[in-house]
């Protein structure tokens, strides 16, 4: 998402390196650069401004502190200011009142009935029981597409009509959902330009007539200085509560994150990063921050594969790997989770020193598909061979490559793989000899990562790289990031 | 062809004529007298009032129409017969010209509009359309009506602030540059785009030795027309035309499908609508709901299914059945997606392997509030299905849009519609001219 943003301002921070001090010279230098930097991610121009003229003010005439070079202070300061920009702390939706009323707004095409389905998911992830109601009648098929969506998610879904008022329908879907045993309403409206009176005035009349606690814009990532006048004239109207940012998954510099929240004051409580359903994250301030400025985000990792590996079951694996008892079919489901959590392009990015990679993978070939393929190795053999991989000869393997379509060095690469990361799994877990304990389903969960063949890479290359795990190689690179840094002071 | 055809021949004599000589008139004159008193005998009065002011008035559609509809607010009986008085004072095909009363009355029963305001200005659209004269002087200047009341936020932003810039510097100095740069950037032209066009702009302002501000607009104007200034093209194919349109998600790529097919059959083409959106919820039911609308023939496979199978089938379809149009709808995709593009390119070979020349077009939408982010989404489709041109949406809002610029200087590929609304007339023809006009004026 702000990937692009942060290659633009590493490039401005260069300008601040080799400087013993920061003087007024220098610092108009960078920030020249930081100004141009942002412009170009569709920041607003006036936040811009603002922006510059806070960081100058904190960055003037500050000494080098021991440990920080100049180049560094400047990334702290313009990180405190981002997060400052972003909204400081997160804010979550306040999800303590029931029935809970949440109302989506937003122009066409910003990704209103997405969101809605997504919504819904994470909201029965927290335990509720979500009621969708569509009110677009305007746009042909509106109301089947919503429909669709919530019968993949298995959501009640309110039946609405194309011939009935909108005001109406949220009206009496608070009945219907309560009739329903819900607890929770989502409000789908239809899309609508914010300088159109008469569909501005029924939203108010939407709002007036369900009293929703939440009233959410919905906004696309890769608007352009339009997001702020849009913003406001949806706030003036109706005193937004937060907002909702879609396409993060493109390659938006997400300017309108940083703008919406400092004209309006709202903060962005949702980010939508993916064409899945479970693609939707809770917006943290701080993390967006860090992630602009290149430096990953763990706990968005870690909290991701919490909501997808409950305790209990990580103890059970860990065990299983304590006891070397980790086979092909555990591998598979482990596999299969991870695929949950969302795609492995989302997950890598989240990993500090990650995002550069990912911009390789996705010339090279996707991690999914290679996924896809190892599950269909797996899934060709018979359960007694996946609990026993030794079991596999010659003359299995070659059923296995016809069933699953690949070949049979295609195979041996798997079994070898699999073999390698029984092995680490077993050192690292009998290393730590605390299953369960600390971070719940991390130690579990992805180690299944590092046996994931062939990334990008070819079967038969690789061999010698693919020892090594994904921290591992985090770790080097981290090191060897410094070791640059060093040479070059 | 269909509808119409003959009218058009028959409508290129005075259409012509009316720029140079008043001989327009003369060849339609003895139409309404011949035909009229024939068929009625002269019985109406309002006949005889209508031939009479037809023969006078200016030969041009916006002219025609408000005689048509002089004393008509409702749809009803009497709107349908001097509708038909018209084309028969034209000397249309009786046939074609009863089929488009009957599309007219279909179309506004599904809409339920009563009201001559309602529908008055579609009435005109169809019937430019229908009579290829679109061209004209008149819908031109409807056009520009219509593409500066759509931008009227914009215009009046811009315009503002250009009239206070010009107000406030007596010279084009370093200050007066400054300021105009910040307008183009607020107006998403973006800070590279904005360093070339006032590269630019310097140039010909020391070319004609303009440092009056008074000049800016001049400079300007024709500055932003031979940016957008199209590139000819050889319009001539083999039958039938496949335009493919892609675009990343909620850039109204469905609704300006209908659009474009609701135009082409008011030039009386037939036209079949594929729906190579297999992924999205619903997205089949919204074009089948539009395709019945337009009376456009639909192709479509269940949900989930190869969109380059789609795109296969729906040729086979288009060829068999002898449609003149094939328009292809493609799921909305980010451009950063390198699956889905690989998706497009086979959409794009599979297409070219079935028909050749095919897709004739690849045409890009892109959402007029989109940022620099635009600039992007042209580079990647383009390097995935090579993009022939450009269709810029929902300009009817407060976005500007600017960011054309940047992708017209950087890519040099042409704008060749602006969606300015909702309506099914709201799809003009772009013109660089209009717009700069729009933008300034």
């Amino acid at each position: 998402m702000f990937d692009s943003l942060s290659d633009r301002l590493s490039e401005a921070f260069k300008k601040f390196k080799g400087h013993g001090r920061l003087d007024e010279k220098n610092i108009q230098d960078g920030l020249r650069e930081v100004r141009l930097a942002l412009l170009e991610a569709d920041v607003n121009f006036k936040v811009v401004k603002d922006f510059v003229d806070r960081v100058r003010e904190r960055a003037l005439g500050r000494d080098v502190l021991g440990s920080l070079t100049p180049g560094q202070q400047i990334v702290k300061v313009v990180n405190d200011e981002l997060v400052e920009l972003l909204g400081g702390e997160s804010q979550g939706l306040a999800l303590d009142r029931r029935p809970l009323r949440i109302m989506l707004v937003g122009l066409q095409g910003s990704g209103k009935t997405t969101s809605a389905a997504k919504l819904a998911l994470y909201l029965r992830r927290e335990g509720l029981k979500p009621y969708l109601v569509p009110a677009d009648v305007y746009r042909p098929a509106a109301i089947e597409q919503i429909q669709t969506l919530a019968r993949q998610l298995d959501v009640p879904v309110h039946a609405s009509t194309p011939d009935m008022n909108p005001v109406d329908i949220c009206r009496e879907a608070m009945a219907a959902a309560h009739e329903a045993g819900c607890d929770a309403l989502l409000y789908d409206t239809a899309g609508r330009l914010h300088i159109d009176e008469t569909l501005m005035d029924e939203l108010s009349a939407i709002k007036a007539a369900c009293s929703p606690q939440e009233i959410l814009l919905v906004a696309d990532a890769m608007t352009g200085q339009d997001a702020v006048t849009v913003a406001q004239s949806f706030n003036e109207l109706l005193d937004l509560t937060g907002v909702v940012l879609t396409k993060m998954d493109g390659d938006a510099r997400g300017g309108a994150a940083l703008s919406i929240k400092s004209v309006t004051g709202k903060p962005i409580k949702l980010v939508g990063v993916g064409e899945k359903l479970s693609d939707l994250e809770p917006f943290h301030p701080d993390r967006a921050a860090s992630r602009i400025l290149g430096m990953g985000d763990v706990l968005t990792l870690i909290e991701k594969a919490q909501t997808e590996f409950d305790e209990g079951e990580a103890e059970k694996l860990a065990d299983k790997m304590l006891k070397s008892k980790f086979d092909l079919e555990d591998f598979r489901v482990q596999m299969r989770r991870i695929k949950k959590m969302g795609s492995i392009e989302g997950l890598l990015k989240l990993v500090p020193g990650m995002g550069g990679l990912v911009k390789n993978l996705g010339q090279a070939q996707m991690p999914e598909k290679e996924l896809k393929r190892t599950e269909a190795i797996i899934g060709s053999m018979t359960m007694f061979e996946r609990r026993n991989p030794a079991a596999l000869n010659a003359s299995r393997k070659a059923r296995v490559a016809r069933g699953a379509g690949v070949s049979v060095q295609e195979v041996n690469v798997l079994l070898k793989n699999f073999g390698r990361m029984s092995k680490m799994m077993k050192d690292m877990v009998g290393g730590e000899a605390k299953p369960g304990k600390g971070l719940p389903g991390m130690p579990a969960g992805l180690p299944g990562m590092p046996g994931m063949p062939g990334m990008g890479e070819g079967p038969d290359q690789g061999s010698a790289r693919r020892k090594l795990s994904k921290k591992a190689l985090a770790e080097r690179r981290k090191k060897k990031l410094k070791k640059k840094q060093r040479k070059k002071r | 062809m269909g509808f119409f055809t003959k009218i058009k021949k028959l409508w290129k004599g005075p259409g012509e004529a009316a720029e140079t000589t008043p001989a327009g008139p003369a060849r339609t004159e003895p139409t309404p007298a011949e035909t009229a008193p024939i068929q009625e005998a002269a019985t109406n009065d309002w006949q005889q009032d209508l031939t009479l002011a037809l023969r006078q008035a200016e030969p041009r559609l916006s002219h025609w129409l408000a005689l048509i509809l002089k004393d008509v607010d409702k749809a009803g009986d009497a709107l349908w017969q001097r509708l038909s008085f018209l084309f028969q004072a034209l000397d249309a095909p009786v046939d074609e010209a009863q089929k488009f009363i009957q599309h007219f009355k279909k179309w506004l029963d599904d809409l339920g509009y009563q009201n001559v305001s309602e529908f008055r200005s579609e009435l005109q659209y169809r019937l430019a359309l229908a009579l290829d004269l679109e061209d004209e002087e008149d819908e031109r200047d409807r056009l520009f009506l219509k593409l500066s009341q759509g931008m009227a936020m914009t215009r009046e932003q811009i315009a503002r602030r250009i009239d206070g810039l010009l107000a406030a510097h007596k010279t084009m100095d370093e200050r007066f540059w400054e300021e105009f740069e910040e307008i183009l950037i607020v107006s998403d032209v973006g800070m590279e785009a904005a360093v070339k066009l006032m590269a630019k702009l310097k140039a010909r302002a020391r070319k004609a030795q303009a440092a009056d501000p008074a000049e800016f607009k001049d400079l300007l104007r024709q500055e932003l027309e031979d940016i957008f200034k199209a590139p000819k093209r050889i319009q001539a194919l083999n039958p039938p035309e496949v335009v493919m349109v892609v675009g990343v998600n909620g850039v109204g790529k469905t609704t300006t499908i209908a659009k474009l097919a609701h135009r082409a059959r008011m030039q009386g083409r037939k036209v079949l609508i594929a729906a190579g959106d297999t992924f999205r919820a619903a997205a089949i039911e919204q074009l089948e709901i539009w395709a019945e609308r337009v009376g456009a023939g639909l192709f479509a496979k269940p949900e989930g299914s190869d969109p380059a199978a789609v795109a296969f089938e729906a040729v086979d379809k288009a060829i068999s059945e002898g449609y003149d149009l094939l328009l292809l709808d493609t799921a909305g995709r980010l451009h950063t997606k390198v699956n889905l593009m690989e998706e497009l390119k086979k959409i794009k070979r599979v297409l070219g392997k079935k028909h050749p020349g095919a897709p004739h077009r690849s045409v890009l939408v892109i959402d007029a509030t989109t940022g620099q982010n635009a600039l992007s989404q042209t580079k990647l489709f383009n390097e995935a299905v090579g993009v022939d041109e450009i269709i810029l949406t929902k300009l009817d809002g407060t976005a500007k849009g600017g960011v054309m610029v940047a992708v017209g200087l950087q890519f040099g590929l042409p704008v060749s519609f602006v969606g300015l609304g909702e309506k099914m007339e709201d799809l003009r023809p772009f013109s660089g001219a209009d717009f700069a006009r729009a933008l300034v004026d």
